[in-house]
């Protein structure tokens, strides 16, 4: 059975004896116009200083992150880059044997540990 | 003299431009329903609260540039109903309390618990007073109101999703109260 009846008709029934007189409402209404017309000419006087905040905010915002990216991209290049010399070295050590020391440490200790077990 | 006012729509753009008598008709017009809103949205049947909430939503209307695209009164209601429950948010923030428990909506209103209001709708506003005021405002706008959800979501700020799920647990939780059941 759905539930959706019933909300409707408890809300109706939650307003018996409550009277929604507007009277007081629409005494208030010259001051809330005047309320009104107040928060617009603040909104309009608010949006020049804005679009001035914008102009000099944005081109910067833009370079800076422009900057960002470009030296994020070449620290990725950098990187692919040293790893396959890396990995370069490595192969040579392994396969070629013909390098007495690799660039890198670990390996060098490696293939000095098994220099000395054989 | 004024032009002649033709629909809510005109009344509303005479209102903008500064007609007080479209304003004091506007609000005549859709005041009360209005306060409806505003009353089941606090939890409080009566007093200054859901006044302040109207006249928020009313200059929210002549502030804003944009037109209703249906009913105006609805449209009304909908800001209503959404400065009903900013108003509810700003007082837990500056008071750090919960928002109104069970028997608030008593407590509140000495007015409302005057001769004609029957134990019957004391025990229903009891329930609803159970209920988080979110879940008070979707059930106002989708089961008093009858907007669809869609519009219910938009007007509340919230997602189409969140707002079903919400209305199909308030409306659980709020038939579980009127039978009597103490829901969770």
């Amino acid at each position: 059975m759905s539930n959706e009846p019933i909300a409707g008709k408890a809300m109706r029934a939650a307003e018996r004896g409550a009277s929604a007189d507007a009277s007081r409402l629409v005494a208030a209404v010259p001051a809330l116009m005047h309320e009104a017309q107040r928060r617009r000419a603040a909104m309009t006087a608010a949006s020049p200083a804005l679009a001035q905040l914008a102009t000099w905010a944005l081109p910067r915002f833009a370079a800076a992150t422009a900057m960002a990216v470009i030296a994020a991209t070449s620290f990725v290049m950098w990187e692919r880059e040293s790893a396959t010399t890396t990995s370069a070295s490595f192969e040579s050590v392994i396969l070629g044997g013909d390098a007495d020391r690799s660039d890198d440490a670990v390996i060098d200790d490696l293939l000095d540990l098994e220099g000395n077990d054989g | 003299m004024e032009e002649p006012i033709a629909n809510d729509r005109h009344v509303l753009a005479s209102a903008r431009d500064g007609s007080e008598e479209a304003g004091r008709r506007l609000m005549a017009d859709h005041g009360p329903s209005m306060l409806r809103v505003a009353w089941h949205v606090l939890g409080s049947y009566g007093g200054n609260d859901a006044e302040d909430a109207v006249q928020e939503a009313f200059i929210a209307a002549l502030t804003t540039e944009a037109l209703p695209r249906g009913d105006v009164g609805a449209w009304l209601r909908s800001i209503t109903a959404r400065k009903a429950l900013d108003a509810l948010r700003g007082v837990r923030r500056r008071l750090e309390r919960p928002f109104p428990g069970p028997g608030a909506a008593e407590a509140e209103l000495p007015a409302a618990t005057g001769s004609g209001t029957s134990i019957e709708t004391l025990a229903v506003r009891e329930a609803l007073a159970r209920l988080s005021p979110s879940d008070r405002a979707v059930l106002v706008l989708v089961d008093l109101e009858g907007r669809s959800m869609a519009e219910a979501a938009e007007a509340l700020g919230t997602t189409n999703v969140g707002t079903r799920l919400r209305a199909v647990r308030a409306r659980r939780k709020l038939a579980k109260l009127l039978r009597g059941g103490e829901a969770s």
